[in-house]
């Protein structure tokens, strides 16, 4: 029913990325690919990342939903080198296998039912910029020294990423000759946590192209490829907004 | 010169954090031991008070100098989001000492040190302190300073005392009793749910405090709201979570 062979760092990715949001999740595999939807506990970020049957060594699937925890699939990842093999079976009843060189784990699924895919907000966002994933990883981590909440702000000529905290202030600033696109309906101003936004800076550090997407205290979109273009991600947040009192 | 500094309340989920400094020349520590001052720790509140009030008047005869800073809520949680709590502490001992710097002597300064890491806590105050101009003539920072240093045993008499006015005034305001502000207390644990019933947790409350956010998740599905130098910031979400 099920019977599939990544390299360990594809494998890796797809793990890592679920498990900004949540430990536990529902891999739907169908004949062309793995997707997986998930959204953390209290409904601040949510990631949708498919990936083509392409992208690995192995994909013999019938249609299949697992319940898998994220915790066990990285136990058994960080034994294993980027480039060495890791198959997953399944029969679609008792144990999915794991196995990794001599290593064979076996964990019993976790119940579907209780992971619910959810659906994705329907946005129409009017400002989009696109930059390498190093930068914005990097000036992600340079706003969290000083403070937890940032704002990202866009016209149509630059867009820039900023925290103030009690003494310090960080600033970056992307000119348009050093964005890869930008689009802006309306300068807009939003801000966000860096909470979730820095462990997902672990994930699309490398990435040569990343799209983010959002509008004046609106959630932001973030969108980048892997592995040639076979997988892909895409990342909600919705914003912080100041109260405006009660 | 010497002057001894010491915090209270750095561990509670509410109310202020407390720095004391205590300003007195350094053959007065034999009157501080006559006084009974010792780490405030070992003394009952009652007694506290006592010897506190004490320190006050006769430094008004010798000229001690004496203060405690209140560090609130809010500013805890702001530098918690920043540049973390050792920093606050850090201007809050700084602060202290500069209303006591005695106008006529270069004092020495013994610190109670709340970083793991003594030394650079004690090289960090000196730092900020060398902005405005005061140059200690030696610095001593170490752990555990309350319990053998009578100056700093003073500090913290007074910042214990002080913290513990705070919390008993903050409770009679609300007409709730707050307890210690650790989540062992029952007084504490009783009083939290009314606490955070608003769209907002209250005031008087650490709102990056564990305690304070476990106990905001059990009452409110978003995550708790974030304190920032601008005011405060609700977290929004990306819709609601299905009606269970």
């Amino acid at each position: 029913m099920l019977n599939v062979k990544a390299r360990q760092e594809l494998l890796s990715r797809i793990v890592d990325t679920i498990s900004i949001v949540v430990e536990e999740a529902r891999f739907d595999f169908s004949e062309d690919g793995l997707s997986v939807r998930v959204v953390d506990p209290s409904h601040v970020a949510m990631v949708k990342l498919d990936v083509d049957a392409v992208a690995f060594e192995t994909w013999e699937v019938e249609e299949a939903k697992v319940g898998l925890e994220m915790k066990k699939m990285k136990e058994l990842i960080s034994l294993g080198a980027a480039d060495e093999i890791i198959s997953m079976t399944y029969d679609g009843k008792g144990d999915v296998l794991m196995n990794l060189g001599k290593i064979d784990r076996s964990s019993r699924p976790l119940d579907n039912t209780t992971l619910n895919p959810p659906n994705l907000p329907n946005l129409d966002l009017p400002c989009t910029v696109t930059l390498g994933g190093a930068e914005l990883s990097q000036a992600f981590r340079a706003a969290r020294q000083v403070g937890d909440l940032v704002t990202l702000s866009i016209d149509p000529e630059q867009f820039t990423i900023h925290v103030s905290g009690p003494n310090d202030a960080v600033t970056v600033a992307f000119g348009q000759d050093e964005l890869q696109a930008i689009t802006c309906a309306a300068p807009a101003k939003s801000q966000y946590s860096l909470t979730y936004l820095v462990p997902l800076g672990k994930i699309f550090g490398g990435i040569d192209s990343v799209t983010i997407a959002f509008g004046e205290n609106f959630p932001l979109a973030m969108d980048f490829n892997f592995s040639d273009g076979s997988g892909s991600v895409k990342y909600f947040l919705a914003p912080r907004v100041e109260n405006e009192g009660y | 010169m010497r002057i001894g500094v010491d915090e209270a309340g750095r561990g509670p989920c509410l109310g202020p954090l407390v720095v004391g400094a205590f300003c007195a020349p350094k053959e007065d520590a034999s009157i501080l031991r006559e006084l009974g001052v010792k780490d405030s720790k070992r003394l009952s509140s009652v007694r506290r008070s006592e010897v506190a009030s004490r320190l006050s008047s006769i430094g008004a005869e010798r000229g001690w100098r004496m203060t405690t800073i209140l560090l609130p809520p809010e500013r805890i949680d702001v530098a918690l989001a920043g540049p973390g709590l050792n920093w606050l502490e850090v201007e809050g001992f700084a602060e202290a000492i500069a209303v006591v710097w005695p106008t006529d002597a270069v004092p020495s300064l013994v610190l109670d040190a709340c970083d793991v890491d003594e030394e650079r806590f004690g090289h960090r105050v000196s730092s900020l302190l060398r902005r405005h101009h005061l140059e200690p003539e030696e610095v001593q920072s170490r752990h555990g300073m309350d319990d053998t240093d009578p100056h700093v045993a003073a500090a913290s008499i007074l910042a214990k005392t002080a913290r513990d006015a705070a919390v008993d005034a903050l409770s009679e305001h609300l007409g709730v009793p707050l307890g210690s502000g650790y989540p062992s207390d029952p007084a504490t644990k009783a009083a939290l749910p009314g606490l955070l019933q608003g769209p907002e947790p209250h005031t008087v409350l650490r709102w990056s405090w564990a305690t304070t956010k476990r106990a905001w998740s059990t009452i409110h599905a978003g995550p708790i709201p974030l304190r920032t130098v601008d005011g405060t910031v609700l977290q929004q979400r990306l819709f609601d979570p299905p009606s269970s």
